[in-house]
């Protein structure tokens, strides 16, 4: 695993969700650049998100990616765009019927399976639909 | 003014292996049917040859394909590479070859592509391997994979534009029908609309129709310089590398197939609408539809109407994916969009027997790599 991407589960594991933030232009980043994609700063601070954000795509998943998956289908993936502007990868919690494209959705954790990598057993990040 | 490299070359023979499972077949010798195929097709022998771009393979990630398919062929070639462009490859290989005899530094140049993926890798491996493109550690923890990826898309399509599971299903119902046709084709039985819906879901809106088939198989073709005569010509052929990861992608609905398009049609000096047959990746269902929107065939957002109503199946005005596409055709993994390529040629060279499209010079190629991520496109004519 990369020093970035310790960071993160890191924070997944205290149940925070760790963006970067450029220094120079304020360019909030996910998936661990080592630059600002905006302004090539290298200087990047880690941020916690809010939690809030809404749904710019999702997927239900009925068959397993692998076979650790076997025993998480059906499950919601999405696409999240955060409030502080990055766009990141979820899982999907709460009722399926209340997921929709463009819905409000706030940060939880669930539990992770067995996902191919090495982050079986940890705390996983997930949005569930606001209520109301 | 014409590009430089606008019908500098053309494609003067080409190859397959047979498709489907082939047990006890490897990369290699798959590759070796295929590359000695097409230079008996040329009328070639691998002394007249030089250079050699090859793909790489899954089941064997050997280095340096090239080389070991280059000794094996017993050839000592000046130029040698090996692509990697996932599902672009095939037509990145067209690329290089067509540039480097633009810049006289061959005359004929051999594309190789070939992998068992069915037969050499368990299902579960193969869907395994596949997880692989996507980021280790801010992906694929979260059970993403390419069916995932292009469900992705497709959700956003179907959002932002009314596309339905039935003009999704219209695209596999389409290059079944034309697989039919295709004594060579992986999966030939009828398959209809009410089918595709029902088939046991993937990744949603995706059932198991909606997503390409696992093959073992592949194909090459020779690009030779236009002075020594090849039949088709390429008249366009360009690249565009977008995003690599799905969830860093600009966009869901359009992608950086709309640049290699430009590109190739600015090279081409044609239009969309000049096109006689199509060969579209399709590695899902969706990926036609939102590339032919990207290349201008019609307006963003109308793609699932263009392949309503069977417009693309035989019979209808849009022939495309003429051999059954990765859908019913094959789908070795990388080397996949090779066969868009060999099929085109021979449309062109009027060899496509009970699927020959009627007066066809102009195809268009497309292939797409990764999640939307690396594209390439070919345009390829018989007449200048």
């Amino acid at each position: 695993m990369t020093a970035d991407g310790e960071m993160f589960w890191q924070g997944c594991a205290a149940k925070e969700f760790r963006l970067l933030q450029c220094d120079n232009c304020g360019f909030v980043d996910h998936m661990a650049p080592s630059r600002c994609r905006r302004c090539h700063g290298a200087e990047l601070s880690w941020i916690t998100a809010q939690g809030g954000g809404s749904i710019a795509s999702f997927t239900i998943v009925r068959r397993a990616p692998s076979p650790g998956l076997r025993g998480e289908v059906p499950y919601g993936l999405a696409l999240v765009d955060l409030d502080e502007g990055a766009r990141v990868m979820a899982r999907l919690a709460g009722e399926a019927e209340s997921w929709r494209i463009g819905g409000r959705v706030r940060l939880c954790f669930v539990e992770a399976g067995e996902a191919p990598g090495e982050y079986s057993g940890g705390q996983l990040p997930a949005f569930a639909p606001e209520e109301g | 003014m014409a590009h430089p490299l606008r019908a500098v070359a053309g494609i003067s023979g080409i190859g397959e292996t047979p498709v489907g499972e082939l047990p006890g077949a490897t990369a290699l010798s798959l590759m070796e049917t295929a590359a000695l195929a097409a230079l008996d097709d040329a009328g070639l022998a691998p002394s007249d040859l030089d250079g050699l771009v090859t793909a790489r393979s899954m089941v064997a990630p050997l280095h340096r394909m090239a080389v070991i398919l280059a000794e094996r062929l017993g050839m000592t070639p000046e130029l040698f590479s090996t692509l990697e462009a996932g599902g672009a490859t095939s037509l990145q290989m067209l690329t290089h070859a067509q540039s480097v005899i633009g810049a006289g530094r061959a005359r004929h140049v051999l594309c190789v592509a070939a992998d068992n993926l069915l037969t050499g890798l368990s299902r579960d491996m193969a869907v395994q391997a596949m997880a692989e493109n996507a980021d280790i550690e801010f992906e694929v923890p979260f059970g993403t994979f390419p069916p995932a990826a292009y469900a992705l898309a497709a959700r956003a399509h179907m959002h932002a534009y009314g596309t339905t599971a039935e003009q999704l299903a219209e695209v596999a119902v389409a290059a079944r029908a034309w697989a039919a046709l295709n004594p060579e084709a992986q999966m030939r039985a009828p398959l209809t609309m009410a089918q595709v819906l029902a088939a046991k879901r993937v990744a949603e809106p995706f059932g198991l129709n909606d997503c390409a088939l696992v093959s073992d198989g592949g194909a090459a073709f020779v690009v030779s310089a236009a002075e020594e005569k090849p039949v088709v010509l390429i008249l366009g052929a360009a690249e565009a590398a977008g995003h690599e990861y799905i969830t860093r992608a600009p966009e869901l609905t359009s992608f950086a197939s709309v640049l290699a398009g430009r590109r190739a049609f600015a090279m081409a000096g044609c239009q969309p609408s000049e096109i006689d047959l199509a060969e579209i990746y399709d590695c899902f269902t969706i990926t036609p539809i939102i590339t032919l929107e990207d290349l201008g065939f019609c307006a963003k957002g109308e793609g699932g109407a263009f392949v309503q109503d069977g417009r693309t199946a035989p019979g209808g005005d849009f022939p495309m994916n003429t051999h059954g596409g990765l859908l019913s055709h094959a789908h070795p993994g990388k080397p996949g969009g090779i066969f868009h390529l060999t099929e085109a040629v021979r449309q062109l060279r009027g060899d496509a027997g009970g699927r020959q499209v009627a007066g066809a010079e102009l195809a268009l190629v497309t292939g797409v790599g990764g999640m939307f991520s690396a594209h390439a496109t070919a345009i390829l004519g018989t007449a200048r």
